[in-house]
């Protein structure tokens, strides 16, 4: 394996390992879901239940961005639609923060 | 419950102004908005003193202050710096709770007048979310690192307030703090109509969530830092404020950290959040500085 493929590898690892644990945390499916390399690695993401995080030693350089766009990395999800309204009676705004 | 089974009445909101925003909850039952609204008021209380980089107790200017490298945190800390980690992977960077120290520096002459922090923040080397190491409990990072949960805090606050407090009260529940949106339980019976809309003068966009529960709007035209005005968006790897293409990004997703993620990932990507945005397959509106628009992922027209 080429160092690439091997450095591509332990960060796909980070990626799904960070997402199952901020599922954990959050009690939410949705990080993990569009964080995964697959959907066998999002199969369980509430059955974890890993406490210990550290990636110290599989630092990588923030350069990495310019290389590779994290939405390569991300799966369309179905069922986030959103749908023209059917009535004008808004309960919220979201304004920008 | 589906939306076609509830027959309640109209939904029935509170509103009031907190962390230079606004924060509006509404529920579709309105013999439980003074609950609530009681357990809105106090996640975000405890939220505030965990996380606010503007108050001199809260955790993360204490854990800034100490000059220690490692630091034992509350259960709710953990959770938030966990959720952070989790935005910075999935974002490769672009939101980095570790910008605190670098927003810290150039708000200084806001925090003066009035919102001081007290922390006095000097890095020799830009610290990053790779420097962050959590092992049960215990937070390891450079010391003097200020953690800013700007991005993604709200969100998060969104997302597990709406997530409580229909659990609590048993009805649908909508939560908003600023751009930040999030719903849960049983919508009432036309929906959450939700206007997007960055300020007045700005392109609106009326929406139903559909089977969206969340929107997050980002803007570089809100907030400004220091006696320079700059935008409050940073780019962790210039540690400078972004050259911004967008004035707003909006998208939608299951949950606010996910859809805030996206929108101030693609603030700071600049250019490329078209492409990036369209990968994730979440619905996505972008209004350009140059008032351009663009719908992404099914956003309505």
């Amino acid at each position: 394996m080429s160092p690439h493929r091997a450095d591509s590898g332990r960060a796909a690892a980070r990626i799904v390992t960070w997402a199952l644990m901020a599922s954990a945390a959050t009690g939410s499916l949705a990080v993990a879901a569009i964080a995964a390399e697959s959907s066998a690695a999002v199969a369980s993401p509430s059955t974890s239940s890993q406490t210990t995080t550290s990636h110290r030693s599989t630092q990588t350089s923030t350069n990495d961005r310019s290389t590779g766009s994290p939405a390569n990395r991300a799966k369309p999800r179905p069922g986030v639609r959103l749908a023209p309204p059917t009535n004008s009676r808004q309960s919220a705004t979201s304004s920008g923060s | 419950m589906t939306r076609a089974e509830y027959a309640g009445p109209a939904p029935t909101a509170a509103q009031w102004d907190l962390w230079t925003t606004s924060v509006r909850i509404v529920v579709t039952d309105p013999s439980v908005l003074a609950r609530s609204t009681c357990l809105l008021r106090r996640w975000l209380a405890a939220v505030e003193v965990v996380a606010s980089r503007f108050r001199p107790d809260s955790e993360v200017c204490r854990i800034a202050r100490s000059g220690a490298t490692t630091h034992s945190i509350s259960p709710l800390l953990r959770d938030l710096v966990t959720t952070a980690i989790a935005a910075a992977t999935i974002s490769q960077g672009r939101v980095d709770p570790t910008v605190g120290t670098v927003v810290s520096r150039l708000d200084t002459p806001n925090r003066r007048r009035g919102n001081r922090a007290a922390t006095s923040i000097r890095t020799e080397r830009i610290t990053t979310w790779h420097d962050i190491d959590l092992q049960e409990g215990v937070l390891g990072m450079p010391p003097r690192t200020l953690l800013d949960f700007g991005a993604i805090g709200k969100a998060f606050a969104a997302d597990r307030a709406a997530e409580s407090i229909s659990r609590a009260v048993g009805c649908g529940v909508l939560v908003s703090l600023g751009g930040d949106l999030r719903a849960a339980g049983p919508p009432p019976d036309h929906g959450w109509t939700v206007l997007v809309q960055d300020q007045p003068g700005e392109p609106a966009s009326l929406v139903d969530l559909g089977d969206a529960t969340a929107i997050a709007t980002s803007s570089t035209l809100h907030r400004r830092l220091g006696y320079k005005r700059e935008h409050h968006i940073v780019d962790p790897l210039t540690q400078r404020p972004i050259d911004p293409s967008w004035n707003t990004v909006s998208v939608a997703a299951d949950t606010c950290v996910t859809a805030n993620t996206w929108s101030t990932a693609a603030l700071v990507c600049g250019a490329g959040a078209p492409t990036m945005l369209t990968a994730t397959g979440l619905p996505a509106r972008l209004v350009g500085t140059d008032g351009n628009l663009i719908r992404l992922g099914g956003w309505p027209t």
